[in-house]
């Protein structure tokens, strides 16, 4: 039987209810019993039932005993086990067993003490005296008709001749058995012989009856010839009490006769006739006396009887009482522990648990509530991991939506930093940091501190704008200085507006326009240096032939004359050659053909422009070292343009450096200048950078170097610089000019790589 | 389980056996091997008690009864009983006019019925028992092992056995007769 259909099995109420009417039963059946004890005779009662009654005793003490011991152990273990309710569950299962058992041990007690105490009561010593006094008054009256008798019997067996009794003369005995019965009442005289040995009849013969003539009663002979025969056998007088079936008693009294030699020849019956109402009195009164003695003598197994029934019945209420309380206990506890443990499960997660409702009553209903309560968690428990799975898949493409605008926030040339309600940095990506030079460990600092920086400081009204009130946003432009150059920069802030229109934050977008800026003024001079070109050039021919004709006319004039128009002619010729000079290298700037790119190997392009520089630098002690970075990417380029690049840059250089005959630097330093190139892969640039120890550039001149006309040798066009930059930003990329460590100049051109 | 323990269940039931044993040697049983057949005689007069003779004053019947039994004993197995016959002796005093009432009852059947007058007469009435003859199923073997039990029930009882329940445990008196079986 599984422990689920026992438990069934024991809530059943046709179970219960017919163990109910089978303990009734056998209650009623033991106390049936003790009401029947007084109809048992003593000796049965301590025989049969207390022998009986013990080992079922034996029997209900053991099943008490395990059923309390199987249950104080199961507390026990459950207590050491620290089970929801195992302490409310002892102490209701101890609380219900005390009010059980203790009244039950007390009653148990009590009534044995009553019953020990009713004992003594029933053989009090006036009860037996009376029943023995009332004995003695009708043993004396029945011994002395006895005795009477039993002197008649010895008169007439001295009257009457033993030969006539051995002889058999009835007509002997009969005048003496007359005579006496003429004497008595209701009595029977019977004369008997004893046979001769080795004759029949073996035993003894009757040979004369009389009675008296009143007695009307049916004479028991066996009885009388079983006296008669006793008599003779033993010689001794003997006496007995015969009932009659009419009602009453016959005592008798019977004597031997004896011969000469004191041998019985026969015996003499002398039987008195007691009516029923006497003898019913009398023998009421030995009954009542017998019965009264023997239950005196059994008083203790009796008592023990009595107990023994009372601790069966008492042994069965408790075990029904202890049952019935354990019983209790376990349908109060067991299902505010299966609460509990409910609780606790759905507290760890398992919201599936479900209580069985074992009884109809408040706790059923409290586990029906708990079910309910488990049902609606569990409802919830789903629409939340319904909810959590749509959010996270939110959060999820929210998150992919975020690192796709942070990778293009990181990749654009494009600056963003956005701002909290607060104007601290919230976010900033690494366009923005490269052009204001801040680090990442700028955000969540107050932007107003953040571009507090000298060369920062002209964003502040920005700052201050975007935290004005009503403030929508602004497009501006911007110039900073920063290490010398100016950086252009298109801004732009834009408001962000909560739900209730307050703002909380902005967005700053910064635009490196300086490189637009550089190609507009490029441009500019572009078309400045097609005009020269085209104003400049038409008229140097006519004037460059009107010096050669005025030469050639005063060529015939006095030598003095032709002396200072010969000075003045050249001199014109030469400055319009001069003009024409400049006038071509406008036309080349303005004309510059625009670049064809092809994936071109930068190192191998820059060793072979180096080379060409071999042979100028063995006589001198100038050199250039070559520093190229290995696995560089190839870059797309116009050869011919970043070769014209090299060599400017390189021809600057040995410029500044004096020549390749130029001496020790003031340092002490041998003349160098280093070409390296370098690959950023995080901003996908090939680097080129051209760096001397020459004298370098004051700072305030280092972004005047690549306008056009601008020289800081005295002579030349000033274009070449220009050329360069102009040649660096049509292949998309960037050239700045900073100063070397210890001394000297650091030109670095930066070039996409393919 | 404490040695302490261990021992007092040891005395309980040393005790126990004690007891039982005491009560199984007051009955003197003679055998007697006859033509083949195994008699019995058996006296428990230990048991004529002043208590006994008290309650016979009373007028309570006082029965005798035993139960003889012919076994062969064994070594492993409970000992074979191959006959078995059962006496009950009773007395009654009449209260009324003195004198004893003694009947004899064997294998049930009531075989005799006297009157005495002489308390002594009674008291070898209950306690002598003579002239039992055992009728085996099959014949004795010869030079076997045999012995005579006798069980004696005395009722009324004036005192309470708590093992009275037990198999050997009710019974007042025994006594035992062991003889080896020669023709």
């Amino acid at each position: 039987m599984t422990p689920d259909s026992r438990r069934r099995f024991l809530d059943n109420p046709r179970v219960l209810t017919v163990a109910a009417v089978v303990l009734v039963g056998v209650l009623a059946g033991l106390f049936w019993l003790s009401g029947q004890t007084v109809n048992i005779a003593p000796q049965q009662l301590s025989a049969v039932l207390l022998y009986t009654l013990l080992p079922v005793n034996l029997a209900l003490l053991l099943a008490l005993l395990f059923v309390l011991g199987r249950n104080l152990l199961k507390l026990w273990v459950e207590q050491r086990q620290a089970r929801p309710f195992a302490r409310f569950r002892a102490k209701l299962v101890g609380a219900l067993l005390a009010m059980t058992i203790i009244p039950a041990v007390l009653v148990l007690a009590s009534g044995s003490e009553i019953l020990r105490s009713s004992a003594d009561q029933w053989f009090s010593q006036p009860v037996g005296e009376v029943l023995t006094g009332a004995k003695e008054i009708a043993s004396r009256y029945y011994v002395d008709q006895l005795e009477q008798m039993t002197l008649r019997a010895r008169k007439l067996a001295r009257l009457v001749p033993p030969q006539t009794i051995a002889a058999g003369d009835e007509s002997g005995v009969t005048p003496a058995m007359k005579d006496e019965l003429s004497t008595l009442s209701a009595t029977i005289i019977e004369v008997y012989r004893q046979p001769a040995p080795g004759s029949v009849p073996a035993a003894v013969v009757l040979v004369a009856a009389m009675e008296s003539p009143t007695l009307q009663i049916d004479r028991v002979r066996a009885s009388a010839d079983l006296l008669a025969a006793r008599t003779v056998e033993t010689r001794t007088e003997q006496t007995a009490r015969d009932l009659v079936s009419a009602g009453g008693v016959l005592l008798r009294a019977a004597t031997p006769v004896l011969d000469a030699d004191g041998r019985a020849i026969g015996a003499v019956v002398v039987s008195k006739y007691i009516d029923g109402a006497l003898e019913t009195t009398a023998a009421k009164t030995a009954a009542a006396y017998e019965n009264y003695s023997g239950r005196r003598l059994l008083q203790t197994p009796i008592l023990v009887s009595y107990l023994t029934i009372f601790v069966t019945a008492s042994l069965l209420i408790l075990i029904a009482a202890t049952w019935l309380g354990l019983y209790l206990a376990k349908r109060i506890t067991k299902p505010v522990q299966q609460l509990a443990e409910g609780a606790r499960a759905i507290g760890a997660g398992h919201l599936e648990v479900r209580l069985e409702a074992e009884t109809s009553d408040e706790l059923g209903s409290l586990v029906e509530a708990f079910n309910m309560m488990a049902a609606e968690l569990q409802t919830n428990r789903a629409k939340l991991e319904q909810s959590r799975q749509d959010l996270e898949q939110k959060n999820t493409e929210v998150d992919g939506r975020r690192r796709y605008i942070e990778t293009i926030l990181e990749r654009v040339a494009t600056g963003v930093i956005s701002l909290d309600a607060a104007g601290r940095i919230s976010t900033i990506n690494g366009a923005a940091e490269r052009l204001l030079g801040i680090e990442g460990s700028s955000l969540g600092k107050p932007a107003q501190d953040v571009f507090a920086r000298e060369d920062l400081r002209a964003l502040v009204p920005m700052i201050e704008a975007v935290g004005k009130p009503g403030e929508r946003g602004f497009v501006q432009e911007v110039t900073l200085t920063r290490e010398g150059r100016e950086i252009n920069l298109a801004t732009a802030g834009t408001v962000l507006a909560g739900g209730a229109g307050t703002a909380e934050g902005a967005v700053l977008v910064l635009d490196d326009v300086t490189p637009l800026i550089r190609a507009q003024r490029v441009a500019a001079w572009r078309d400045v240096a097609r005009r020269l070109a085209h104003e400049i050039k038409n008229p140097l021919t006519p004037i460059q032939l009107s010096a050669e004709r005025m030469r050639r006319h005063f060529s015939g004039a006095a030598p003095q004359t032709q002396a200072l128009v010969g000075e003045c002619t050249d001199a014109i010729i030469t400055e319009v050659e001069a003009l024409k000079g400049l006038v071509d290298e406008f036309a080349q700037f303005a004309r510059m053909r625009g670049p064809r790119m092809v994936p071109t190997d930068v190192n191998q392009l820059i060793d072979d422009t180096l080379s060409l520089y071999a042979g100028v630098l063995q006589r001198g002690t100038l050199r250039i070292e070559r520093q190229l970075a290995a696995e560089l990417p190839a870059v797309r380029l116009d050869a011919e343009q970043i070769r014209q690049v090299v060599i400017n840059l390189v021809d600057n250089a040995m410029e500044a450096l004096g020549g390749p005959d130029a001496g020790p630097r003031p340092s002490g330093e041998q003349p160098m200048i280093i070409v390296l190139t370098m690959h950023d892969a995080r901003n996908s640039l090939v680097r080129l950078v051209v760096s001397d120890n020459g004298p370098g550039v004051p700072a305030a001149d280092r972004d005047k170097l690549f306008m056009p006309y601008y020289s800081t040798k005295g002579r030349g066009s000033g274009l070449g610089l220009a050329i360069v930059r102009r040649i660096i930003v049509e292949h998309g990329g960037g050239i700045e000019v900073t100063e070397a460590q210890p001394a000297g100049t650091t030109f670095t051109v930066e070039l996409p790589a393919a | 389980m404490t040695h302490r323990r261990v021992a007092a269940v040891v005395a309980c039931v040393a005790s126990a056996v004690a007891v039982l044993a005491a009560a199984a040697a007051d009955i003197k049983v003679n055998y007697i091997v006859a033509e083949g057949r195994v008699g019995a005689r058996f006296t428990a007069s230990d048991h004529w008690t002043p208590n006994l003779r008290e309650q016979l004053q009373t007028g309570s019947t006082v029965t005798f009864d035993y139960v003889a039994e012919l076994r062969r004993p064994a070594t492993l197995w409970p000992d074979a009983v191959l006959a078995r016959t059962s006496v009950t002796a009773a007395a009654k005093l009449d209260t009324l006019i003195g004198g004893y009432t003694v009947s004899r009852q064997r294998d049930g059947r009531i075989v005799r019925v006297e009157r005495v007058s002489q308390e002594a007469e009674v008291r070898d009435w209950l306690t002598i028992i003579d002239q039992i003859q055992f009728d085996p199923d099959s014949p004795l073997k010869i030079n076997s092992e045999y012995y005579v039990l006798v069980h004696l029930d005395i009722s009324p009882r004036r005192d309470v056995s708590l093992f009275a329940f037990l198999p050997g445990g009710g019974h007042d008196g025994s006594g035992r007769a062991d003889f080896t079986f020669i023709r």
